[in-house]
Order: C-alpha cells, then sequence, then structure tokens
C-alpha cells in the first residue's frame, strides 16, 4: 500500500552513498560556489543542497549516473541560477532536505565500498549534532 | 538519520549485509534504505 505524503523536511540532510553525484545539474546547483568534494568530514549546511561530498573514489558521477539520479528523486530542487528555486518536474520527494553524500563509484559506474559499513555511514552523521 | 544505499546487492546474505544489521541494531536513529534484487 502506498500513501502520498507530502515530505518538505526543510532543513533536513538525507545521507546518501551513490555512483557520485553531478553537483552542477540544475537540481543541485549552487550559485555561492564549487562544491568542495574531499575526503575531510566537512559539513556547510549554508549550501542549497549539497552539505557534504566525501569522495571515496573520484569526486564525479558517470554521464546519466545512477547517484546523480538517486538524489535527484530525494532531495532535487530545480534552480537554473542555483539560488532562485522553481518548480522541476523532476523535483525530489523532500525537495527542501540537503543531501551528505558519500562517492564510492569511479567513471564507469563500478562500485568501491570503505573497509567498514561504519565508515559508510559515520561521514554523513558529521552532519548531525551527536555523530555516530 | 537517514542513510539512501539505493545501490542494492546482488549476492544473498553476506558479510556486508551483516555489517549493516549490526550498525543498525547498534543505533536506534539510523535508518538505512537499501534496494534489492
Amino acid at each position: 500500500m502506498w500513501a502520498y505524503v507530502d515530505f518538505n523536511f526543510y532543513l533536513e540532510v538525507v545521507s546518501v552513498s551513490d555512483t557520485g553525484l553531478d553537483v552542477d545539474n540544475c537540481y543541485f546547483y549552487d550559485a555561492s560556489g564549487a562544491v568542495d568534494a574531499n575526503k575531510e568530514m566537512k559539513v556547510d549546511h549554508s549550501r542549497r543542497k549539497v552539505v557534504q561530498y566525501y569522495s571515496h573514489v573520484d569526486g564525479l558521477d558517470y554521464e546519466l549516473g545512477h547517484g546523480t539520479h538517486v538524489v535527484g528523486t530525494i532531495i532535487g530542487a530545480k534552480a537554473v541560477d542555483g539560488k532562485h528555486e522553481s518548480d522541476g518536474f523532476a523535483d525530489g520527494c523532500a525537495k527542501s532536505a540537503k543531501v551528505a553524500f558519500f562517492d564510492i563509484g569511479d567513471n564507469r559506474g563500478s562500485l568501491s565500498l570503505p573497509g567498514t559499513i561504519r565508515k559508510l555511514f559515520e561521514v554523513g552523521s558529521y552532519c548531525f549534532v551527536s555523530p555516530v | 538519520m537517514i542513510h539512501s544505499s539505493s545501490w542494492g546487492r546482488k549476492s544473498a546474505y553476506d558479510i556486508i549485509s551483516q555489517a549493516f544489521d549490526k550498525f543498525i541494531y547498534e543505533h536506534e536513529n539510523f535508518l538505512s534504505v537499501t534496494a534489492g534484487k
């Protein structure tokens, strides 16, 4: 059974691990500057959509990538200029939420997990008051 | 905290699946959404 619920999740952060994320896509683009993909736990809640990008593999997604699709489905919110949001036909189900992204894919979509599952989950938890 | 692991897995219940379960059991406020095939 499926019931539609209007989840806006304003200011919530969803953690996602996947093949990569095209941060220049209009559903994530942020005019305030480039997203810093790195191997630090840095979090910037002031960003429009991507508050953290942990580059476990390469910091990129492949063309029409799975990770970009998944993150768009969850938190995507169209803003062609990276600032002013407008209704997009592919807006996410929680379009007011943001993402903490953990990149586990190379440029062909092959996946590489970290040594421990804890690492996979721990990085995104730095977006919260009490990390795991 | 919600984590999407929608890359899924083809294998049976293996050591990675066990690690997922263990982590979720130890962290009551953590929800992992994982694709199944």
